[in-house]
């Protein structure tokens, strides 16, 4: 036996009929495809993460390539390295406003059509590597959190390891109408996932790997079991496990994570890691982290999701950078006119006006276009759809009212903070009342998070340096002890 | 305090046009019943009474609320079949102005208007709610007579029909209250189309039945069985579980609350009966779980508060 345990859990879900299953809607789930979009030019920000911004280390007409770093972290700043997602000429560096508010200097790199990689990107030839060295590669890789929190992985390790967790998950829910790039990340490298998983297990210091995925997708499930198979020889020391979850929307979400498997009502300011002992990492985040030590890769693309309403769309491999313009010209018959861009999924997505300056980041995980359509408002009829939605089991209509009233501290007595900005309630108001934009932009800004709109930043203090020192504690669990020369990571680059 | 975002951008299907919709597709049984058994008279009741209420809620509220069709509808077809379009009117009056205006607006307000406008009509036109003449005279163009064998019923006691009969609605009722197959109908549909919470009525029907069968249980149990199962179709009690007692507004949908508004309207209605006429006494159930509804949401809150102040 390769692998210590492969056991099949219950089903787990919220306990309510009613939470939503975009699954059972064909319209709502896309042909899985991948393609290559090579973009003319890049807007690469030099903040795609929760934390401070890198700076840049590259001037204006220099030439650049794929991998090199064009911005580096400020001393005992909280922040990942940036690199060239393309090959080609700087052409500006200027300030550069996301549509989650985020404010800080882009570097702008025209394609020099060669492709180009970086001399330090390369396949590595041995990837027997150290906890402590995969964690220096994860830090200089620049890699993130690719689900949408954005908080950089080698934070989350370093927490980790201090909280002393018994596991590590891989979070494999995504559930958003339309989302699909998690899942063909999985089919399409399944065993880099599991590879990553396993580095990451090491790195953080425990053996133990769960894998949560919905029970509807078995092609994902048997493409990672036949990847365990294939690769557990080498980890034989690491046990997986699958939790099968309901298709059920927000159900990747942390806290209902903490909740499903643990039982555990994480309140404002507590985390999966110290309340729970575990850990939990994306699936195209554990991806990139096997990418940046087997092939020598920063992070510098993702998957991503570039769809409409009209059932046109598919998944891209894109260079972080690309223009969303340029994504979806990549996507034939997409119209744009009269309809709205939205810059990450449908449901808890942004919208944007200039498609040709603002690019895909690290945590962009979708391009969706939908009708601009007026939403008949009516009053509220008191149905308790949204309450029955609302995984976090708040009453939003209620919520609602009292901030409409200025009522913000009897808000807070009925725990809107908790809010997770899911757009579940809003979703199913049969009313049409915009009951997200309300409730979630308060409690956003309450927990001074509005830098980052949906990030729960209560996880992760920025002010703990420590975090972001790869080499911090002591490395007790290797992955697999080295013994040769190691390989420098990547090209730390020098401040100009 | 910077708006965050507009999303989602994507809402679900089932609006609130959704739901009246589904109300209102679950009413053609009903209707279709009423004008097969009490002809085009009983139609123009049915239409003039959706359109004075569409009409009324657009005046009051100064848009169209399509809700108020479907109670223009249902309030319709709770009233005999000779009723005048005078006391249609006057009862459309109520519900829409008195009870949807003064207590609470459109989507907020506290009790039925359809069950307090028939208690209305019913005490204040009490002789023409009194009788369920069904001269043919005072049927339009009816159309029950070509299918049917036998009299009119006019006058004919339950215990004069059959099972089939019963079930199949041919006895002198309301409008629309008398076939429990084409309600029961209009119920799956709802339930099946999950627009409106169904918890309530359904365990209002079974909590109403238990009741019946135990108090008629010294009749011995198939007796009792009979009694209850031909009370259940006759009396109107199916129709104003699925379409009185499905209003979102005024009972829960979901929720323990439900269940709890459920096994109370099923145990007030026996109590309530002994009082009044079967019709009034359904209408007083309905208006005293709605009423039982604000008071739980009332407690609810403060239940909330308490838990919040014991987790502090």
């Amino acid at each position: 036996m390769y692998f210590r345990e492969l056991r099949h859990t219950a089903y787990r879900g919220f306990s309510s009929d009613n939470a939503l299953d975009f699954s059972k809607r064909s319209s709502f789930v896309r042909e899985v495809m991948l393609e290559r979009v090579f973009p003319t030019r890049v807007i690469i920000p030099l903040k795609q993460h929760y934390g401070d911004p890198a700076i840049p280390i590259v001037n204006v007409g220099e030439h650049v390539t794929i991998g090199q770093c064009i911005g580096i972290p400020e001393e005992n700043a909280f922040a990942v390295p940036v690199h060239s997602s393309i090959s080609g000429e700087v052409t500006e560096i200027r300030d550069i406003t996301l549509p989650n508010g985020v404010t800080c200097k882009a570097v702008c790199i025209t394609s020099d059509r060669k492709r180009t990689y970086h001399k330090s990107v390369y396949p590595r030839s041995n990837i027997g590597i150290s906890a402590s060295e995969f964690m220096g590669i994860v830090k200089a890789a620049g890699i993130v959190g690719m689900g949408g929190e954005g908080i950089p992985t080698i934070a989350k390790i370093n927490r980790a390891r201090q909280a002393k967790v018994r596991e590590v998950l891989v979070n494999c829910l995504q559930s958003e109408p339309y989302a699909g790039s998690d899942f063909i990340r999985i089919t399409d490298s399944a065993d880099y996932v599991v590879m990553g998983a396993v580095a990451l297990a090491g790195a953080v210091g425990v053996t133990k790997i769960r894998f949560l995925i919905s029970d509807k997708r078995r092609n994902e499930i048997d493409a990672l079991m036949n990847s365990m198979q294939m690769t557990a020889g080498e980890y034989s020391g690491y046990s997986f496990d699958f939790v099968y979850y309901k298709e059920r929307y927000p159900q990747g979400y942390y806290r209902m994570i903490a909740k499903s498997l643990y039982n555990m009502n994480l309140e404002i300011g507590q985390s999966v890691e110290e309340e729970c002992q575990a850990v939990i990492f994306n699936v195209s985040t554990v991806y990139a982290c096997w990418e940046a030590v087997a092939d020598n890769l920063p992070l510098i693309a993702r998957i991503i999701t570039v769809t409409d309403e009209e059932n046109k769309g598919h998944n891209v491999w894109a260079p972080i950078g690309t223009p969303v313009s340029e994504l979806l010209d990549t996507v034939n018959g997409i119209s744009v006119t009269n309809n709205e861009i939205i810059w990450g999924n449908c449901l808890t997505g942004l919208p944007i006006s200039d498609p040709n300056n603002t690019p895909i980041i690290k945590t962009t995980s979708g391009i969706t276009v939908v009708r601009k359509t007026q939403i008949s408002k009516l009053p509220c009829i008191h149905c308790s759809s949204c309450y029955e939605a609302c995984p976090m089991e708040l009453d939003p209509g209620y919520l609602y009212q009292l901030l409409k009233c200025n009522e913000s501290i009897k808000a807070e007595d009925e725990r809107v903070l908790k809010c997770i900005s899911c757009g579940a309630c809003s979703y199913v108001c049969p009313s049409g009342i915009d009951l997200t934009s309300v409730i979630a932009s308060y409690a956003s800004a309450r927990r001074n998070t509005n830098s980052y709109a949906y990030a729960s930043t209560e996880r992760i203090d920025i002010s703990s340096q420590g975090l972001m020192d790869a080499e911090s504690g002591e490395v007790t669990e290797p992955v697999k002890y080295f013994d040769g020369s190691m390989l420098l990571p990547f090209e730390e680059g020098k401040r100009i | 305090m910077r708006k965050l975002s507009t999303a989602p951008f994507i809402h679900t299907l089932r609006g609130t046009q959704y739901i009246y919709m589904c109300i209102a597709l679950a009413l053609i049984p009903p209707v279709i019943h009423a004008v097969f058994f009490y002809g085009l008279r009983a139609l123009v009741l049915i239409v003039f009474s959706a359109l004075l209420s569409l009409l009324l809620s657009g005046f009051v509220h100064g848009e169209r609320d399509y809700g108020s069709v479907c109670e223009g509808v249902i309030f319709a077809l709770m009233l005999p079949p000779g009723t005048s379009i005078i006391t249609a009117a006057a009862g459309v009056f109520v519900a829409q102005l008195l009870v949807k205006r003064m207590f609470g607006g459109m989507g907020s307000y506290c009790f039925s208007p359809i069950a307090f406008a028939r208690i209305f009509v019913e005490m204040a036109f009490p002789y023409d709610m009194g009788g369920f003449d069904s001269e043919l005279g005072m049927r339009w163009f009816e159309l029950e007579s070509l299918f049917w064998l036998g009299g009119d019923g006019a006058g004919a006691r339950i215990s004069d029909y059959s099972m089939a009969e019963l079930m199949a609605g041919r006895f002198s009722t309301f409008i629309g209250t008398g076939c429990a197959l084409l309600i029961i109908i209009g119920m799956i549909f709802l339930l099946c189309s999950k627009s409106v919470g169904m918890r309530a009525p359904l365990i209002f029907l079974v909590t109403t039945a238990v009741a019946h069968f135990v108090t008629d249980i010294d009749l011995g149990p198939t007796d009792s069985l009979v009694s209850t199962l031909v009370y259940m179709m006759t009396s109107g009690i199916l129709f104003v579980a699925a379409y009185l007692m499905t209003d979102p507004v005024t009972v829960a949908a979901y929720g323990w609350a439900s269940v709890v508004e459920g096994v109370m309207a099923g145990i007030a209605l026996p109590v309530i009966s002994t009082k009044c006429s079967p019709i009034i006494a359904m209408c007083v159930t309905v208006i005293v779980v709605n009423l039982f509804d604000l008071t739980v949401r009332y407690f609810s809150d403060i239940m909330r508060r308490c838990r919040k102040a014991g987790d502090a």
